[in-house]
């Protein structure tokens, strides 16, 4: 494998690794219950 | 395609009813969380005949429709919405054999609901030892129900549930009591102020303290209604729990017996030595180093195992696939190490969880819980923080989410505040790591020193939890306390499939969802520590061969690995932290680990898998631990000593390495001044403990 090549894909799953990351901390979008009250996630 | 059966099992706690899911279901489940809340959701398929297909949900423990707790809103909330994919075709009521009266209010109040319900009447192997006999025809015929007479420890009547189940179409919904006669005058104006509704269900959303956001508010507008004030609401409540009971009582004459020369009462005495104020507690320590020494006994064999097979992995993919280049180094020093050291612990966690689980089926916990609310309440912590506390050995999230029980804001703050002082689970792994490099195999009157030291931990961290809430105490000033009430299940031989069933989830919970972290965090340490900026990155080679003429071969190589690393990002990054962590002892490849692990705590060990991997050029069949072992400082003296070790040890008892956690808190005070609180600390009182366990010992 040529080393661009690996470059580029060590740069895709560090970059995936970096998205999950920060889904899983920082930025999570919210699951929508539609039928829920509030918008803070209560559950009441 | 035939249609699927919504089942709901229902029950007040400690009445088999997760025995009777996992019986239905087998290992066809999954546990989810209900849209917003930590509250589990166990969903599961049981298979009925003629290819008909069961959805059973096991709802949490309830004792009535009263919601006191968020547990209990769920179950209600499920109830009253027609509307919710899970309302269930048909309720199955789990009581207990010993426990029945109790038990048949929550059934009473749920057929009262009109949705067909069977009555599980569990733990029946139990009746002859305790002298109980029961008529069944005549409770079936006093109840308008069905009655299914089982045993999940003796797998018997499971069939016939399931046979009733499958034919819940033809059970009566008629409900035990006529909910008028509760307050004749007040259910006749609700009745034509909702002339199309249901007036129990009514009654349920009115008399409760909770809000339902998922009932149709416009199907129920309580506006143009002119309801009680909460205390005649109150009173109202306590006549219903008296009729019901009169009604039960009635039923119970007729259909049930109980012949107390029968009975033996092998539990009073038992509970007189458990919840003793001196061989409780000496029984539960003794317990406590039980479970200290198997782990470490038990799980070595395991452990060593997987931890060289992962070593010989990753020598593998590097032996055979050398063209692979940086790729090849990626995965070998930076997904296999990371997964190594997260995997290695599937023993010691598998262990731990046994024990929990053994411990809860047996009964015992709910001693446990006892014998500590009595320690709790001196040093000003509500019966309530209990629960939290104890719980938090396993995770600190839902026991922080289980403080909602307490009422009381300020006893709530503190236990909040305290609870992530307990052991979690996630501390586990960093501390049989240290423990095993830095504390000698030696045995005392046949306990090792490494369980010794492990259970040490674990009490360092409870002491902490109850040390630092006498102080908040003083600090916050509470002066109302809440009052405690918990349940002394029967004592059980704990059910083999139970407790596989439970050590099986926890762990696979454990793995994969700190597994996926890890991986994602090895990956990107692998990148930072494999890349660098400027020539002292890139020349490494021709500098260290013209800095050391003398070396060659191996020793050659592992100092350019060193020196690149070294150099690499991370290795900046790492330098720049260390003048901060040298006084505890540490070196800043376990800098750039207690960095990492502030994401989550057993990130730490698979960091230093990653960066030891990376900075020895040839090492790759040793094992972490030989790694962690070998690791020197520049003037060749050894990096895990016992005086490093312990700081380290310490540093993680005490320390807020836990972004979930600070993620709850800040939900749960809605605010981020507690988080923050709690985050500088536990991260101070973590430092001058390290600080001052390294001057000492060094």
């Amino acid at each position: 494998m040529s080393e661009l090549f690996q470059n580029i894909m060590i740069g895709i799953i560090g970059f995936l690794a970096i998205v999950f990351l920060v889904r899983k901390f920082v930025w999570y979008p919210k699951k929508k219950n539609s039928k829920s009250c509030g918008s803070d996630g209560c559950g009441c | 395609m035939s249609k699927q059966i919504n089942v709901a099992l229902i029950g007040n706690p400690n009445t088999g009813k997760t025995s009777v899911f996992n019986a239905l279901t087998g290992l066809n489940q999954k546990v989810g969380n209900y849209p917003g809340i930590t509250v589990d959701k166990k969903e599961g398929i049981c298979k009925l005949s003629r290819g008909v297909k069961a959805h059973v949900l096991d709802l949490p423990g309830t004792y009535s429709l009263n919601a006191s707790s968020l547990d209990e809103n769920v179950v209600i909330e499920l109830l009253l919405n027609k509307n919710d994919k899970d309302f269930p075709d048909v309720a199955v009521i789990v009581s207990d054999v010993e426990n029945l009266k109790r038990n048949l209010l929550l059934f009473t109040q749920i057929k009262d609901l009109k949705i067909p319900t069977i009555l599980v009447v569990n733990m029946a192997d139990r009746m002859s030892r305790k002298g109980i006999s029961l008529n069944i025809e005549l409770l079936e015929a006093r109840l308008n129900t069905k009655i299914a007479l089982v045993s999940t420890r003796k797998n018997e009547g499971i069939q016939e549930l399931k046979t009733l189940i499958e034919n819940y179409k033809n059970l009566s919904i008629e409900p035990c009591l006529d909910t008028s006669t509760i307050d004749s005058e007040y259910f006749e104006s609700l009745k034509k102020a909702f002339p199309n509704q249901d007036l129990y269900k009514l009654w349920v959303v009115i008399s409760q303290d909770a809000n339902f956001g998922k009932i149709d508010r416009n199907e129920l507008d309580f506006s143009k209604f002119k309801t009680k004030s909460k205390s005649e609401l109150k009173r109202l409540q306590q006549k219903e729990t008296i009729k019901r009971y009169q009604f039960i009582n009635s039923v119970l004459k007729e259909g049930q017996t109980i012949d107390a020369t029968k009975a033996t009462g092998l539990r009073a005495q038992f509970d007189r030595i458990l919840t003793h104020k001196v061989w409780g507690y000496a029984i539960f320590f003794v317990i406590l180093l039980t479970i200290f020494q198997a782990i470490y006994d038990w799980a070595s064999v395991p452990m060593d195992f997987i931890d060289s097979s992962f070593a010989s992995l990753a020598d593998w993919i590097k032996m055979t696939f050398p063209e692979g280049g940086k790729f090849t180094n990626l995965i070998a020093e930076g997904v296999i190490a990371g997964i190594g050291g997260i995997v290695i612990f599937i023993p010691q966690i598998a262990f731990l969880f046994l024990f929990i689980s053994v411990l809860e089926e047996s009964g015992y916990m709910s001693r446990v819980v006892f014998l500590m609310d009595r320690v709790m309440r001196r040093f000003g912590l509500s019966g309530k923080s209990v629960v939290p506390l104890i719980s938090g050995t396993a995770c600190a999230i839902p026991a922080i989410m289980a403080t909602r029980n307490i009422e009381n804001w300020k006893e709530r703050l503190i236990t909040i505040l305290v609870t992530p002082f307990t052991t979690c689970s996630a501390r586990l792994p960093v501390y049989l790591i240290i423990i095993a490099l830095v504390i000698p195999e030696g045995r005392f009157i046949g306990l090792s020193y490494q369980a010794l030291t492990l259970m040490l931990l674990y009490l360092i961290g409870f002491g902490m939890a109850v040390f630092s809430a006498y102080i908040l105490d003083k600090i916050l000033k509470t002066n109302r306390k809440t009052f405690f009430v918990v349940e002394m299940p029967n004592y059980k031989v704990p059910l083999f499939k139970n407790v596989a069933l439970t050590v099986i989830e926890k762990t696979k919970t454990f793995v994969f969802e700190a597994g996926r972290i890890i991986l994602a965090i090895s990956i990107i340490l692998w990148i930072l520590a494999s890349y660098g900026p400027g020539k002292e990155f890139n020349n490494a080679e021709t500098i260290v061969e013209e800095t050391y003429p003398e070396l060659q071969g191996e020793q050659l190589e592992n100092k350019v690995a060193a020196y690149k690393l070294e150099h690499s990002f991370i290795g900046i990054v790492g330098k720049a932290i260390e003048p901060v962590i040298r006084p505890l002892g540490y070196d800043w490849k376990i800098g750039i680990g207690l960095v990492t692990s502030f994401a989550a705590r057993e990130v730490f060990v698979g960091t230093l898998a990653t960066i030891y991997s990376v900075g020895s050029a040839l090492d790759d069949d040793k094992t972490i631990k030989n790694k962690m072992a070998d690791e020197v400082h520049e003037d060749g003296t050894k990096v895990f000593t016992l005086a490093s070790g312990i700081s380290l040890l310490l540093f993680y008892a005490f320390a807020m390495q836990c972004m979930s956690t600070l993620a709850i808190v800040k939900r749960e005070t809605n605010s981020w001044k507690w988080p923050l609180v709690q985050l500088f600390g536990m991260s101070l009182i973590a430092y001058v403990a390290a600080l001052i366990a390294f001057q000492i010992l060094k």
